[in-house]
């Protein structure tokens, strides 16, 4: 139990380490979608415009497919699938960071929670910029956004996100530096996962409702931002599920760390 | 004032093989039975064992020893990069290592650019960096390379970068393997009086080298490593 609570603290330390030092995942993140740009003019935009793509065409044939009303159907996919993008590429960029930043691990001493939130930052900045998609959607479609619910809820729940993404990277990346099959197991998990959140299926079609909704902590993630966008409200204990989940996530994290952040170099 | 301690130290690099690395294999290992591994990371490099190191302030430590000895492996526990196995390591003052002078560069991105990484990296502000962005671009001569992408440079061009960079902060201990040679015959001079500075002003240098000269030169304390183990120390 003691060692435990030790290894907590030390986690907890690394991560207020990197809290102290925010140039160097803030600047370094940055860095990274600036030279997406140098590649190519409209650098992560291309993200934008693949994922318009998919959007248009499979809200056509899955609106047929279930027979809902198009209009609806666009909004609810192109907001969800936009914030899933997010979410698993975050989860799987996480998995395989480790081995990414291995030179500078074995260089120099950065607090490992550093390489962490440079990865979820720079998936948060071309989440942003594919924000422009679901503004976009939002005037076409003409949706009666929930604006107080949107900001009473939905925007520090990003912010929880964000928290709860980076420390779930920080074990995922751990760990499958450990073993290194892990990371193709967690994209794998992530495509799966994508098939039973309800991201282009929508929970009413299922007349019970499931664990796959029940405990699927993407779900509420999802929908804690969906719902205000499409005008609808927010599940009642959606925030506490999700305020609850970040700190567990942060606690399993700070321990994953302090127990194996000594390890890590000699596993590159 | 600067101040190394190490205590008791040993260094034991683990070698994992496929079978260890594989989450499938792990869990699969029970079910099939069998011994046809041995527990999990059972092989080890003993790098180093048992090391006992006293350094305080105007310290000039040279290290020697044949390849495999152990030397790199000590500056990277200096670093505080590899945590020792066993032993602890108890150290004040800023540390700056000249292992690897490249680590960090972003090849696609300009000379600027990798100027304010590195310097993020090492913990500076940006008043700080751009300061010491108009030093560098003065003193690694690059001209207008400095902002082309760092790919089209020279290995030489790259090592005045790297090194222009370094040369501009100051740290208290500075570990360094072998002597850096950095440039071609007007840079070399340049760089090479640079480094004088650079050790001058430290409090405390640790240097591995095979030159006995260099380390007669600088050091004032010397220790031979064999096998891990320190064999002469004076």
């Amino acid at each position: 139990m003691a060692n435990l609570l030790q290894n907590i603290l030390l986690g907890l330390d690394d991560f207020q380490q990197s809290i102290r030092q925010p140039l160097k995942w803030i600047y370094l993140g940055y860095i990274d979608i600036f030279l997406r740009y140098k590649r190519s003019i409209i650098g992560p935009f291309w993200i934008t415009i693949s994922i318009s793509v998919i959007i248009f065409v499979l809200s056509h044939l899955w609106a047929q497919i279930l027979s809902i009303d198009f209009n609806f159907f666009v909004s609810y996919f192109a907001i969800g699938y936009i914030l899933w993008y997010w979410l698993s590429s975050t989860v799987i960029e996480s998995s395989s960071s480790m081995t990414e930043f291995e030179g500078l691990i074995k260089q120099i001493k950065i607090p490992i929670s550093t390489y962490l939130l440079r990865v979820s930052l720079r998936n948060f900045l071309v989440f942003l910029h594919n924000c422009v998609l679901i503004v976009l959607v939002i005037f076409i479609f003409d949706n009666q956004v929930n604006i107080f619910e949107f900001i009473t809820i939905s925007l520090p729940s990003i912010f929880l996100i964000f928290i709860s993404l980076t420390s779930l990277g920080v074990m995922i990346s751990i760990i499958s530096v450990r073993y290194r099959d892990l990371s193709s197991i967690i994209s794998f998990l992530m495509q799966l996962l994508f098939f039973i959140t309800p991201i282009i299926w929508h929970p009413d079609i299922i007349n019970k409702s499931t664990a796959l909704i029940e405990y699927n902590l993407f779900f509420y993630w999802i929908d804690v931002i969906r719902q205000p966008l499409l005008g609808l409200e927010v599940h009642e204990n959606s925030l506490l599920v999700i305020f609850v989940s970040s700190i567990i996530c942060i606690l399993v994290s700070a321990f994953v760390i302090g127990r194996y952040k000594k390890k890590i170099i000699y596993w590159l | 004032m600067a101040s190394i301690i190490l205590k008791n130290v040993s260094l034991r690099y683990p070698i994992y093989d496929d079978v260890s690395r594989s989450l499938k294999q792990s869990i699969l290992k029970p079910i099939i039975g069998g011994n046809i591994m041995d527990k999990e990371g059972s092989y080890y490099v003993n790098a180093l064992e048992n090391i006992n190191l006293k350094l305080k302030h105007g310290d000039r430590l040279g290290i020697s020893g044949p390849n495999g000895s152990g030397k790199t492996s000590l500056l990277r526990i200096l670093s505080d990069i590899l945590p020792p196995t066993e032993g602890s390591l108890k150290k004040s003052g800023d540390l700056m290592s000249f292992i690897d002078l490249h680590y960090g560069l972003n090849f696609e991105a300009s000379g600027i650019e990798n100027i304010k990484i590195r310097c993020v990296l090492l913990g500076l502000n940006f008043l700080e960096i751009d300061e010491i962005i108009k030093k560098v671009i003065e003193f690694s001569e690059l001209g207008k390379y400095i902002y082309l992408p760092v790919k089209t440079y020279s290995s030489g061009m790259l090592m005045r970068l790297s090194f222009s960079i370094l040369s501009f902060i100051r740290a208290d201990i500075i570990v360094m393997d072998e002597w850096l040679s950095v440039g071609d015959a007007s840079f070399f001079e340049k760089a090479n009086n640079k480094l004088k500075e650079i050790i001058d002003d430290a409090s405390i240098l640790v240097i591995a080298s095979h030159s006995p000269d260099l380390i007669d030169n600088l050091c004032n304390k010397k220790i031979t490593l064999n096998d891990g183990k320190i064999n002469e120390k004076n």
